[in-house]
């Protein structure tokens, strides 16, 4: 052995992380009476925040169709697992409901698939690749971001028709896989990784797609997840393009689902279904939100909308 | 190292080599940006100038007849500045109570960090469903009416009422797209560093308003610019919740632009290309409006 | 000969990052390239690993031409600044991943890796990931992913930067031991000429993409053919002075002052001498003398344990002194206050003299002249 085993590896890098946090909290310490004043102000916007929320969630919960009034906020009266269960199945019964979550699944997974392939592909190149005219085309890239979707739904509507993709997946999916966003969130984070890493890569014999593929793309974790989160959202909740391009039951996804329970029963809404629906509607964005909440606020800082 | 036996085996820079995955990477997209966006936006101009009815076959050019149509009718000049003025409003308060929202969230407590997870939740739920919650938040039996009957005032349908719908349609946006910039301005808050706060506060820079006008206003100025662009590109494009709740009414009271553009193309059917025209028109208004911020930032910004 | 250079050019736009460069590297030998940064030697690094392909000029590795070979077939190795480990892989996989390249067996593979593993004596983080080990474990890493390959040279880009100053000296032994070990070339690029001094057989001083001199870390130091390799070598750094002839006597040189008189002259056996001449002495040359020819008047003095570094003003300059804490004066050395008086000696084969451009001379001095036998010489005439 050469050189011995270094054994001040963990005293070294524990030196590395003392923080000055002593000094910082002294000086910008928070105070007994504005804690009462933050803790207030907390909670008062988290009950105005919760509240639809919550009375969404009880009237889950409870057998009459009709919103009273005043409203019942009380957790427990009228609430049982049956009425949610009869509640569940009316529902799940309703229509072709399970094809209709099925549609949803299955255009968001593609979408976000799609988007997030051929965004950090082209993101990688826009940061590390150097071929003639790519500034030209990112700047095309960023135009793309200045004409909002509503603006060329009607072009793109009659395009769909000209394809014959009305009610069509492919007519559904494709013209949603563009994400200028996404391409940009990619981009600015490889320009990020250190240019050394990627020679190292070079020395070791990879073409510029397995230094991509190998070595960036797995660095570049945190740019996925946020790409991917936003993406899913994003298409789950899309509302407009497949109200345009879905003219067939089969095809429907959930807001439209939502949209038509509204209307089924004319102007009266059945509110206990109704809930069911919503919340049914809302569980794969909270689990997202519930396992990726840190990531939210990465997303920003990777895309550059910062201070 | 036996040079000579490996002297013609050996690799060869190739100087087209990055270039030629460089195409190949960004092929995918730039092909799906071509038939998906740039060919339909120039799409969307050609047939705004034609008489387009795909549905009875009528196809005939009339130049620019169908903007002029738009622009007297006077149901999208209202509808357009209907969506104004609701930029204005929307604009102005989200943008002041998520800077406020950020400020508040933005103390290393528990607190602050879990509240600050629920109130972004509206932010990420689909416009369809909060649409309809709100629905029963402003209607007769809804929430807002049973705390406004606690002060003795009579129930109003506010969906119902041309005074009141557009300004309900208003408070559920404000309520909805804050959180989503409150987590803008956060994501601002962090890159001020700490240092920065505490020299500011050796100057006696203490109280919370002096920190917001001498230190959180200016260092987060283009953040603010960022939310005001993302703020009015969204309101200009309201549709969702308009389509749930009101569908445009009552009595046009809640029509705004995309609503004239998507009735034109899918209720009453075969004015396409005039429903064309709109959305370019609309689409001028928001690159107009665009533009004319980034012109006002270029004049203040100094980070 | 492990590599040869022949008039390398590369610019970068109008910027010229190396100019007609030659080099050549001995088989086992350590060369150090210093230079400031952007200096153009990290160009050069890179254009011996193919990283970047040069204008013109020949890179030569074994005897053999590489000037378009792949960078991974070109014999070398290369460990970079803060070691450019891949962060997603273990250390294992770090070292491994070239051979993996290369198609080879995976127990031959397993072989080398544990092999070169043991050399570094990371044989026991192999399973880690570079984020959980320590910056001189990287180092290691960073060491072994090059040995791996068992390269002709190996290419090292200012390796030592991203370490904590502490920790810097321990690797550089380290370095020391590798080369022994390995008993391969190395080309080594730093900025930091203790690191230069201290570890190569041979330095090659590089600034603005031209090679100013070569030659052994003593020989550098002791003949600097350059200014720029004069001031550069040595800690603290050499004191210049602007000499201007006397317009009395072309042997004489006064140096360049504002003050009424010159604060000291120096006497040539050339006539032939430019005009003005840059004339410098190592801070440790000064011996403080009571009859000393170089009048100075003291700025600040710090005790820095076996010496005492000295900040002095003479006419308009302000230069660097280091003393021995034995040095005696009258008064005792730590009992001087800032604007005291003091005397300095400098033998005269202790002077380095530049001409305008820069070059040294070599032009014997006979006498040094304090400020008041210029006062006479000047009176007298």
């Amino acid at each position: 052995m050469m050189f011995g085993n270094d054994k001040r590896g963990k005293l070294f890098r524990k030196e590395k992380g003392v923080k000055k946090k002593d000094v910082y909290d002294m000086l910008l310490s928070i105070g007994p009476a504005k804690k009462v004043v933050i803790y207030f102000l907390s909670i008062l916007l988290v009950i105005i925040y919760m509240l639809p929320f919550y009375w969404m969630f009880l009237k889950m919960f409870r057998s009459s169709i009709f919103a009273h009034f005043p409203p019942d906020l009380n957790p427990f009266s009228l609430t049982s697992l049956g009425n949610f269960i009869v509640n569940f199945r009316d529902v799940i019964s309703f229509g072709s409901f399970p094809l209709w979550y099925f549609n949803s699944v299955f255009v968001a997974v593609l979408v976000v698939s799609g988007s997030v392939a051929v965004g950090s592909a082209a993101g990688y190149a826009f940061a590390r690749l150097h071929f003639k005219g790519r500034d030209l085309l990112f700047y095309a890239v960023l135009a793309t971001l200045m004409i909002p979707f509503p603006v060329i739904s009607i072009a793109s509507y009659i395009f769909m028709l000209d394809l014959g993709w009305i009610s069509t997946y492919q007519g559904l999916i494709l013209p949603e896989i563009v994400s200028g966003l996404n391409v940009f969130i990619f981009r600015q984070y490889f320009m990020t990784i250190p240019v050394d890493v990627e020679n190292a890569a070079k020395l070791d014999g990879l073409n510029p797609f397995q230094i991509f593929y190998r070595i960036s793309a797995p660095m570049a974790r945190p740019a996925f997840a946020a790409a991917t989160i936003y993406t899913f959202i994003g298409t789950w909740n899309n509302f407009l393009w497949p109200l345009m391009e879905v003219h067939s039951q089969n095809l429907f996804t959930l807001p439209l689902v939502l949209n038509f329970f509204k209307g089924v029963n004319g102007t009266q809404i059945y509110w206990n279904e109704m809930m069911t629906v919503v919340f049914l509607t809302l569980i794969p964005t909270l689990v997202i939100y519930i396992l990726f909440e840190r990531y939210f606020v990465e997303g920003f800082t990777l895309s550059g909308v910062k201070g | 190292m036996n040079n000579t036996s490996t002297k013609n085996k050996r690799r060869k820079i190739d100087l087209k080599l990055e270039a030629r995955y460089g195409y190949l990477l960004v092929a995918p997209l730039m092909a799906l940006i071509v038939i998906f966006t740039f060919f339909p936006a120039i799409y969307s101009f050609a047939i705004s100038l034609f008489h387009y009815n795909p549905f009875g076959h009528q196809v005939f050019f009339i130049g620019l007849a169908n903007y002029d149509s738009v622009l007297h009718s006077g149901l999208f000049a209202k509808a357009l500045l209907d969506v104004l003025y609701y930029t204005v409003v929307v604009v102005s308060i989200q943008t002041i109570l998520a800077f406020m929202f950020a400020i508040l969230f933005n103390h290393k407590m528990m607190i602050s960090r879990i509240s600050r997870a629920f109130v972004f939740i509206p932010a990420i739920v689909s416009s369809v469903a909060l649409s309809i919650i709100f629905i029963w938040v402003f209607s007769d039996q809804g929430l807002i009416n049973y705390f406004t009957s606690f002060f003795g005032i009579k129930p109003i349908n506010f969906f119902f009422s041309t005074t009141y719908a557009f300004p309900a349609i208003m408070a559920l946006n404000i309520f909805s797209t804050t959180p989503y910039f409150m987590i803008i301005y956060l994501a601002g808050l962090q890159t001020i560093p700490r240092s920065v706060l505490e020299a500011a506060s050796l100057d006696g820079v203490k109280t919370g308003w002096n920190r917001f006008r001498y230190i959180y206003a200016p260092m987060l100025n283009f953040t603010t610019f960022i939310v005001v662009i993302l703020g009015i590109i969204g309101s200009m494009q309201l549709f969702d919740q308009i389509y749930v709740i009101t569908d445009g009414g009552p009595s046009h009271a809640t029509y705004v632009p995309l609503m004239f553009i998507y009735n034109r193309t899918f209720i009453y059917f075969g004015d396409v290309g005039l429903s064309a025209a709109a959305s370019f028109i609309l689409f001028f208004a928001i690159l107009f409006i665009t533009l004319m911020q980034r012109r006002y930032l270029k004049e203040t910004r100094w980070t | 000969m492990a590599i040869e250079l022949k008039k390398l050019n590369m610019a970068y736009g109008s910027t010229v990052a190396l100019k007609d460069f030659d080099l050549h590297v001995d088989d086992g030998e350590f060369v150090a390239i210093l230079g400031p940064s952007g200096g153009g030697k990290s160009t050069a690094l890179r254009i011996i690993a193919g990283l970047v392909l040069q204008d013109s000029g020949d890179v030569i590795i074994n005897g053999e031409v590489m000037n378009n070979i792949h960078p991974s077939e070109r014999n070398v190795a290369m460990v970079f600044q803060n070691q450019a480990l891949y962060p997603h892989m273990t250390v294992y996989n770090n070292i491994a991943l070239n051979l993996r390249m290369k198609g080879i067996p995976k127990q031959e593979i397993d072989r080398k890796v544990r092999e070169v593993a043991n050399i570094v004596g990371i044989t026991s983080i192999l399973d880690r990931k570079p984020k959980e080990i320590s910056g001189g474990q990287a180092q290691r890493v960073g060491l072994a992913r090059a040995m791996i390959r068992d390269p002709v040279v190996y290419l090292m880009d200012e390796p030592l930067t991203g370490l904590d100053a502490k920790f810097r000296d321990e690797m550089r032994e380290e370095l020391i031991k590798f080369h022994r070990i390995t008993k391969k070339s190395i080309i080594y690029v730093t900025h930091d000429q203790i690191e230069a001094m201290s570890m190569a057989d041979r330095i090659v001083v590089l600034n603005n993409g031209i090679k100013i001199q070569e030659g052994s870390p003593r020989d550098l130091y002791d003949n600097p053919e350059h200014v720029f390799v004069a001031t550069f070598l040595g800690s603290p750094a050499m004191n210049t002075f602007r000499f201007r002839k006397s317009t009395e006597d072309p042997k004489l040189f006064i140096l360049d002052s504002t003050t009424e008189v010159s604060p000291f002259g120096l006497e040539f056996a050339d006539k032939t001498l430019p005009d003005e001449l840059t004339v410098g002495i190592r801070p440790n040359d000064f011996i403080l003398s009571d009859d000393g020819e170089i009048k100075v008047v003291l700025q600040s003095l710090e005790f820095l344990g076996s010496v005492i570094q000295m900040r002095v003003k003479l006419g308009d300059s302000e230069l660097i002194i280091t003393v021995s804490r034995e040095s005696r004066t009258k008064t005792d050395i730590y009992d001087l206050k800032p604007e005291s008086p003091l005397r300095f000696s400098v033998s005269s084969e202790r002077f380095y003299i530049f001409g305008p451009d820069d070059r040294r001379l070599k032009n014997p001095i006979i006498k040094v002249h304090p400020p008041e036998a210029i006062m006479k010489k000047t009176q007298g005439k």
